[in-house]
């Protein structure tokens, strides 16, 4: 394989064209495919259909550890919340930015097992924190109440967002960003 | 929801101001209707693949980690955030002076994270002025469905974009892709990565694009 092939510096067939822009398509050899054990000038491949089921039960099996990491993720959550709580109102900046992005790992963790609830209140606060960037006192109550609600989501291990219960959680917390936004 | 680069494109289609800017179409573009119906006929080993998976958190590292392992790949490389990724890639890039030291295949990337991001990652890959390093496929993997989120991954360079929760059937399916539909690499004023259409569409009304062939410099790597 010739690699300078692609280096514009090292060819001159370059064509001159009438708008002044200076565009360059490459055309690269197709290494991934050879490696995989394809032909370049072969069709589409697949993986094996047990490998994609196996890479399925990795999940299947981590289920049950869910719980356990749930709780390490909102216990850093309560921690972080705690310090950001004690500042002034516009130096959160470094805790806003680590409590979004354990929101959002909530909401992954969440998402990856199936806890729709869980993954929805997380999304929410996730959301609001980078949106709001907590800079109103006000803020305070909603995070609060995003933070309030996970808790009880946890502990009652709800997994749906749906029915009575999580109507109910969601209305809480939506209430509190009605009055507090 | 899995929106991705082909729903992103669906749309776009209807945005003739944001294809004035591109260059004309390449013949070698894949049309991906016809692929679709096309029956795979290898199975692949992915036993040489070195992939590089940067997420900033340790759980979701080790399942997507295992995951890949699953999937064959042989050589999984981690890393916790965009900084220490990019600190890896250097010195492998390095190292690869040295023919018995291989390169990174593919790299997937988380776009949220709190110590250099996923974007932060793909511009300094696709800036880097290494073949080794800026042709590099990556695959961004991210929380946000939202398709600002994807577009963005796509502008700055990205080959394929999955929304969480990641699934061995998502997983496949991406890094298929990136094997079996590789678009050539482009490189305008403000812009380096993968042809950001990946097929060709007709469009309704009066063609808006500036440009035409002998505005573009095409370079074909041989084998």
């Amino acid at each position: 394989m010739n690699e300078s092939n692609t280096n514009p510096d090292k060819q001159n067939n370059s064509a001159k064209g009438t708008s002044g822009m200076d565009i360059k398509i490459y055309h690269r050899v197709n290494r991934l495919k050879m490696k995989a054990g394809g032909s370049l000038n072969g069709g589409p491949g697949r993986l094996d259909p047990n490998a994609v089921d196996k890479a399925d039960v990795v999940i299947q099996n981590m289920a049950n550890i869910y719980p356990q990491e749930l709780q390490k993720a909102l216990s850093e959550l309560d921690e972080k919340w705690e310090e950001a709580r004690g500042m002034a109102e516009n130096t959160r900046e470094a805790d806003v930015e680590m409590m979004s992005n354990l929101a959002n790992q909530i909401k992954d963790l969440a998402g990856l097992f199936g806890y729709s609830i869980m993954e929805y209140f997380a999304a929410s606060l996730r959301d609001f924190i980078l949106e709001s960037a907590l800079n109103r006192e006000e803020h305070v109550v909603i995070v609060q109440a995003h933070v309030d609600v996970m808790w009880v989501v946890y502990r009652e291990n709800l997994k749906d967002d749906a029915g009575p219960v999580a109507e109910e959680l969601k209305r809480m917390v939506a209430e509190a960003i009605e009055k507090y936004s | 929801m899995d929106l991705d680069f082909d729903e992103i494109d669906e749309n776009k289609g209807k945005d003739k101001g944001e294809e004035a800017e591109k260059p004309s179409p390449s013949p070698s573009l894949p049309d991906k209707k016809t692929e679709k119906t096309e029956k795979a006929d290898t199975t692949y080993s992915l036993k040489n693949f070195t992939i590089l998976l940067v997420d900033d958190y340790e759980f979701m590292r080790n399942i997507i980690t295992s995951m890949l392992r699953a999937l064959g790949i042989g050589n999984i490389l981690v890393c916790s955030s965009g900084k220490e990724a990019i600190n890896l890639l250097t010195i492998t890039e390095a190292s690869q002076r040295n023919a018995a030291v291989k390169g990174i295949d593919l790299i997937i990337a988380d776009w949220l994270m709190p110590d250099g991001s996923g974007q932060d990652l793909i511009k300094w890959v696709r800036n880097h002025k290494s073949d080794k390093i800026h042709f590099t496929p990556i695959m961004m993997i991210s929380a946000y469905a939202s398709k600002k989120t994807i577009i963005a991954a796509r502008d700055f360079g990205a080959n394929e974009s999955m929304v969480k929760p990641v699934s061995g059937k998502k997983l496949s399916k991406h890094i298929l892709s990136i094997i079996d539909n590789p678009r050539p690499f482009v490189k305008t004023p403000d812009f380096f990565g993968p042809d950001r259409r990946r097929k060709e569409k007709p469009f309704l009304g009066e063609d808006k694009r500036t440009m035409n062939t002998d505005d573009i410099e095409a370079h074909h790597e041989r084998v």
